[in-house]
């Protein structure tokens, strides 16, 4: 990308994420005036809480405590995927890795299924902790054990690794599915809470998953320049003077981190790590100094509105899921049709 | 090799499509009328007809609510299986399981040789088990309550089918003259003091909570027992809503299905929850459990369901 377009291009960015929060703030099954819904935003900025004093309670309960909770948890989880999906490519030098492929969906599913089996019947505050935490570990978990998997002496080939993670994934749903037909007497809340939905989150959540996506992404962007010479070849990358087994461990680790943190919160929320960085690339080249930033913003604005398409389109909620996976198949089509798919 | 695996298989198809086929002729032929000789002859709810020469005493119940109906009119000890959820009354635990949400097991009910089989349409609107037990040849009785009304009708119909019909008249009686008190206080309730109540059927904080709405059996229950469902849809089936949807509503008694098999926390998650606080309901700890299984089971104890749902609202009329 031209240098002196790059400001113009990251204020546009930053003008839609903003658009699409407040448009998403603004819609639920309750209307509220879309002014009402400033006002209320504004009054929950320090100090300024005067600015809706003469709007009911509920109404201010239900924008800033209900739904902006939702639309953070969408925003910083569609970053995190996003970018997780943009390093990704660029590591595997592949278009079609998606952080989910290498199993971390499949591995979170599984962790929280077990941790549902593992507390029936435990208080609420330690059941609820331990299913996020397992779901979590198993995420992470699955990608770490895809790595070894994949190691071949000192090194890990990237095809074996990816082939390892489409294995591991697959075993991994099926363990899942197994579990939820033998182990859980209602199955319909867990099999609809997998399919993924950023509906009930709660501030404390988007606490646990907005600090981790921020710095992780800061820490992935300075690996960029390895990244790039990860594009030219592993073997170019190293005559480069790139530490290649090492960047590859910290990129896959930190790209892991910041996707495996939604998933105990939203579920199985797949293509978005694939999507936003080709709709991205289209306009910043593959130099992931400014590849990796703008997937974060623009990969926010797209969750935030993938969720407002899931809880408005029609009057139940529809999965998060279920829409990112129904955008994603037809992409994912698309770019193996079109001629775009270098990317 | 591949055409004799499947030889049971065919074998088995044929013996019962022919004994569906002896089965028909018996009882359809001209001129054979033999309803004055059978100890039983009822047409289901759902048309369907039910023709025994002898009571039946090989019971099959698939659905907790039909076993506890059948053990109501003391034919318990002729059940020889029921459906994976059935456990009450306990004994009912112990017999055997031939079917489940998973599926039916065919294979077991045909070695358990039931006269009858009952079913609840409900969980079987695709009818696929009813459509391979008929053409296995089971005599199958089905109901499909959808009101209080038709779940009498259901007692009454199903102890004309098992031969016990006195017994399911003195159920249906007890069970009436006890939800005509329930109803008689209502009429005495304000009109404009009839609480808005929430019934939360499942939430365990990770997703949006799962609640009975107006249109729903569990709804019809609510406006009987002298609430106001606090949120209405036409759905007819229990459904997940956004909590700010819950928290516009505005209930003034949230009431939360507890099971004994699968023990929830959805009080004490609400009660501890931030966002739930400016609900009336929550202001006023008018939060509490009710049994799961009284008022989900359309048997008879489902008028203790019915009179701790009528107990819960007068309270909280009563506190407003």
């Amino acid at each position: 990308m031209i240098r002196r377009r790059i400001g113009p291009f990251f204020a546009v960015l930053l003008i839609v994420l903003a658009a699409s929060v407040l448009v998403s703030v603004s819609i639920g099954s309750v209307s509220v005036p879309l002014w009402d819904v400033v006002r209320i935003l504004i009054s929950g900025l320090p100090g300024m809480e005067g600015a809706a004093s003469e709007i009911g309670m509920p109404y201010r309960r239900i924008i800033l405590d209900v739904r902006l909770p939702v639309v953070m948890m969408a925003m910083f989880v569609g970053a995190g995927l996003s970018s997780s999906g943009a390093s990704m490519q660029g590591l595997f030098k592949n278009p079609l890795v998606d952080p989910f492929i290498i199993g971390i969906s499949a591995g979170g599913a599984l962790g929280y299924v077990v941790g549902i089996i593992a507390t029936v019947g435990a208080p609420y505050y330690i059941a609820n902790p331990v299913r996020i935490v397992l779901s979590f570990l198993f995420s992470v978990g699955a990608v770490f054990l895809a790595y070894n998997i994949a190691r071949k002496g000192s090194r890990v080939p990237l095809t074996h690794l990816l082939l390892a993670g489409v294995a591991l994934s697959a075993s991994l749903t099926a363990a899942t599915q197994l579990l939820v037909y033998l182990s859980i007497e209602d199955p319909v809340p867990v099999i609809f809470s997998l399919m993924g939905s950023a509906s009930n989150s709660r501030w404390w959540e988007v606490g646990v998953v907005a600090p981790v996506v921020l710095v992780g992404t800061v820490l992935l962007m300075a690996f960029g320049r390895d990244l790039n010479a990860f594009s030219a070849g592993e073997e170019t990358a190293r005559s480069l003077g790139v530490n290649v087994e090492r960047s590859k461990v910290l990129v896959l680790l930190l790209a892991s981190l910041i996707s495996a943190i939604g998933v105990p919160f939203v579920g199985m929320v797949g293509f978005v790590g694939l999507m936003v960085p080709h709709m991205i690339r289209r306009f910043t080249g593959p130099d992931q100094r400014v590849l990796l930033p703008a997937c974060a913003i623009f990969g926010g604005a797209f969750l935030v509105l993938c969720d407002l398409f899931s809880r408005s389109v029609i009057d139940v909620t529809i999965p998060l899921g279920i829409v990112t996976g129904l955008l994603g198949g037809g992409f994912f089509i698309y770019l193996l049709k079109g001629r775009r798919w270098r990317g | 090799m591949k055409g004799s695996r499947y030889l049971p298989v065919i074998s088995f198809v044929l013996v019962f499509a022919s004994m569906a086929g002896c089965l028909g002729d018996d009882t359809t032929g001209p001129g054979h009328d033999v309803g004055d000789e059978l100890a039983i002859n009822v047409t289901d709810p759902l048309g369907g007809r039910v023709r025994l020469e002898n009571e039946p005493e090989r019971i099959v119940t698939m659905t907790p609510a039909i076993t506890e109906i059948v053990f109501a009119l003391g034919k318990g000890d002729q059940i020889v299986g029921v459906d994976s959820a059935s456990n009450y009354p306990p004994e009912a635990s112990d017999i055997d399981k031939v079917v489940s949400w998973q599926g039916l097991d065919l294979e077991k009910l045909i070695v358990l040789e039931p006269d009858l089989v009952i079913m609840d349409k409900t969980l079987d609107m695709s009818e696929d088990n009813y459509n391979s037990m008929k053409v296995a040849g089971f005599q199958v009785y089905r109901i499909y309550p959808t009101d209080v009304e038709e779940v009498l009708g259901s007692i009454i119909g199903i102890g004309d089918a098992i031969g016990a019909p006195v017994e399911a008249g003195s159920i249906v009686e007890d069970f009436r003259s006890r939800m005509d008190v329930v109803k008689q206080n209502v009429t005495s309730m304000d009109e404009e003091n009839r609480p808005g109540v929430l019934h939360v059927t499942y939430y365990d904080g990770s997703s949006d909570p799962w609640v009975a709405t107006d249109s729903t059996f569990s709804g019809s229950l609510i406006e009987m027992a002298g609430g106001r469902c606090a949120l209405s849809d036409d759905t007819g089936f229990v459904v997940q809503v956004s909590l700010e949807r819950i928290i516009a509503s505005d209930p003034d008694l949230i009431l939360c299905s507890q099971s004994s098999t699968w023990p929830t926390q959805t009080r004490e998650i609400i009660l501890s929850d931030g966002n739930w606080q400016d609900i009336g309901a929550v202001k006023e700890g008018a939060v509490h459990y009710v049994e799961g299984d009284w008022c989900d089971r359309t048997g008879p104890r489902l008028i203790l369901g019915i009179e701790e749902f009528h107990a819960r609202i007068v309270a909280s009329a009563g506190g407003s």
